[in-house]
């Protein structure tokens, strides 16, 4: 224990010293292709008392997660309130938050299908989702995947499948933390690469679930209090009169009535139904979402906590809608916000971070900045649990061991997992510095709708699934997203520079998650062997104790 | 809740123009909007209602299946 407590303190004095020191000695400076800001004291303060406050719950929680089912999932129990913020703490990602305000700043009313679309994927969680995963599974969805399927192969690419989305979610993320930080604090790209991985191996590693759960309870909290501060403010700006609000946005904006039409982001049909599937699909097939529903002691408290989750993010989306639209004609004859050519300063994320300098000044800035980088923290932990149980669980212990490992060699390997997975964090999110994060993002959403998602509905569903089936789904849906995200505009053409694409859409989802259901079927359908039967035969009691949790 | 979902996509890809129609005379603020906003709501008050049913009638229902069933096995 002493020389648990030693590391700890060692770690935290190594990341603190590692951040605080070059963000004074960085802070003002001009990183390549990064407007300068001011030195801002506020936001390091709150940045200080945040990391602060949740390496000091990493030190308590690690008292509490020595035991796998502690460590994997809290011991599972996280009361449902909790556990619903902390699912909050995991779902909004900088992107969401700053990336949604700044579409419908830019493009309108299309901001609005980004927002329905990922929250009508949480009623797909709680009704077809939720209560059985947390009946059926223990850790991993991938449980869920493997109760009736024998053999460690669909194992084995269901956990290849939950990696590669954890993988580029978590570059998605780094890189965006790498340029945020780099943004707000003034801090060297690199550096802001290694302080936010080396944070997230100290909260993950050491406090695992516990210390996981609590970072992404207070982010989501300081992000709702930021929120609801910048919204009234909007309100108060526009005298809580909503016709006013729209009609100065709409008489500002370049798009005038365009604005609230649809089309400003993607005017082709079938780009727009291809979003549609990957939002639905995409978050239902996410591994680090699906883990939170085993923290909870039942089936019953899962569904709540998802019921939760879908209230504050229903009200948090309301919020950024009056947020993104109350910028229009807030921020746009500001030239101290403008560039020259009349670019947004800092790029176009930037929208919800100036509009809280001009309504709250630098305290609400400073505010904001903390909690964007809170949350950037909270979405990496998550991520980095999620891989890390798939590698220890899963791969190790599963697969490799045959289930015949201790608790402890289990966890250690988790652990361990965790500072790898820190390591390539950093690794590529210095390779991918110059790519586009909303590409990666996409990738990763994509993946989790086309592979994860359809073997997990099927297997929790379908009587007739055998593990043929569920291994052809799993493997067509990885190659086919993959391939078709390759064969698309973003590489293709911005890339590697050619006039045109061979596959026309972005998001491959319109094409990819069929194909991967239609593979699942056929090939189950098509399997007579005495395995398959076997698997038939096994999905009475799978239901049962789907449904009650019983057996 | 899908039907809503996939309604709403459509329009939005097929018929967009029904979106940019004026609900009261003189109001910039849509179809589109309202929608959208309505939608969310929907969606709260919906898993909201569930919620209640699996944390009520349905658990009770559960309760009642499992004590019959372990009544079946003593038997």
């Amino acid at each position: 224990m002493r020389n648990k407590l030693k590391a700890i303190f060692s770690c935290c004095a190594l990341v603190i010293a590692f951040q605080i020191v070059p963000l004074y000695s960085f802070a003002g400076t001009l990183a390549e292709g990064v407007t300068e800001r001011p030195l801002n004291k506020v936001a390091i303060a709150m940045f200080v008392v945040f990391v602060l406050t949740t390496l000091g719950i990493t030190w308590w929680a690690s008292r509490q997660s020595g035991s796998r089912s502690e460590y994997y999932a809290a011991g599972g129990s996280i009361p449902a309130w909790v556990n619903g913020v902390a699912i909050c703490g995991d779902f909004i990602s900088a992107s969401t938050f700053l990336g949604i305000t700044s579409v419908l700043y830019f493009s309108g009313l299309d901001g609005m299908m980004l927002i329905v679309g990922s929250l009508a994927s949480w009623p797909v969680i709680l009704f077809l989702v939720a209560e059985r995963l947390r009946n059926l599974g223990k850790y991993t969805f991938i449980d869920v995947i493997s109760y009736r399927l024998s053999g460690g192969s669909i194992r084995m690419v269901a956990s290849l499948g939950a990696l590669t989305v954890v993988i580029f979610y978590l570059i998605g993320q780094v890189v965006g933390a790498g340029k945020l930080i780099q943004l707000l604090f003034g801090l060297d790209y690199i550096y802001a690469v290694v302080s936010v991985s080396l944070l997230m191996i100290l909260y993950v590693s050491f406090g695992g679930m516990v210390a996981t759960t609590w970072v992404q309870f207070i982010k989501a909290l300081l992000l709702l209090v930021g929120g609801t501060a910048l919204t009234v403010l909007v309100l108060l700006h526009f005298e809580f009169d909503l016709e006013k609000l729209f009609q100065s946005a709409v008489e500002t904006h370049p798009l005038e009535l365009e604005l609230l039409a649809p089309g400003g982001w993607l005017d082709d049909p079938l780009s727009v139904v291809s979003v549609g599937i990957t939002l639905l699909f995409g978050f239902v097939g996410l591994p680090h979402i699906l883990m939170r529903m085993f923290t909870v002691k039942d089936a019953k408290a899962a569904s709540r906590s998802v019921f939760y989750t879908i209230a504050i993010v229903g009200v948090f989306n309301l919020f950024v809608i009056l947020i993104g639209f109350g910028a229009i004609s807030i921020l746009s004859d500001l030239p101290e916000y403008h560039s020259a050519d009349g670019a947004m300063i800092g790029g176009k994320n930037m929208v919800a971070l100036h509009l809280s300098h001009v309504l709250g000044g630098n305290l609400l800035l400073g505010f904001i900045s903390a909690i964007t980088f809170a949350t950037i923290l909270a979405v990496v932990s998550g991520l980095a649990l999620a891989g890390a149980a798939t590698i220890a669980h899963d791969i190790y212990a599963k697969i490799l061991c045959k289930g015949e490992v201790s608790e402890k060699a289990e966890v250690l390997i988790s652990r361990v997992s965790v500072f790898f997975l820190g390591v390539l964090a950093i690794v590529l999110g210095i390779a991918f510095e110059d790519f586009n994060v909303v590409f990666i993002t996409t990738m990763s959403l994509a993946v989790a709708a086309s592979v994860n998602t359809p073997v997990l509905l099927m297997s929790m569903y379908w009587k007739g699934l055998t593990s043929r089936g569920a291994l052809t789904g799993c493997v067509v849906g990885l190659v086919s997203s993959v391939s078709l995200i390759l064969l698309g505009p973003q590489v293709m053409v911005d890339v590697l520079g050619f006039a045109q694409p061979v596959f026309p859409y972005v998001y491959p989802s319109l094409a990819s998650v069929p194909l991967a259901f239609m593979a699942i079927i056929v090939v189950s359908v098509l399997d007579n062997s005495e395995r398959g039967k076997a698997e038939r035969a096994a999905f009475r009691y799978q239901y049962i104790q789907s449904q009650t949790g019983a057996l | 809740m899908i039907l809503l979902f996939v309604g709403y996509f459509a329009v939005l890809a097929y018929r967009p123009d029904w979106m940019s129609l004026q609900v009261v005379k003189g109001s910039v603020i849509n179809v589109g909007l309202y929608a959208s906003v309505l939608f969310i709501l929907f969606i709260i008050g919906v898993t909201g209602f569930y919620n209640w049913w699996v944390g009520g009638p349905l658990e009770a229902l559960k309760n009642q299946i499992l004590q019959q069933a372990g009544a079946d096995d003593e038997e």
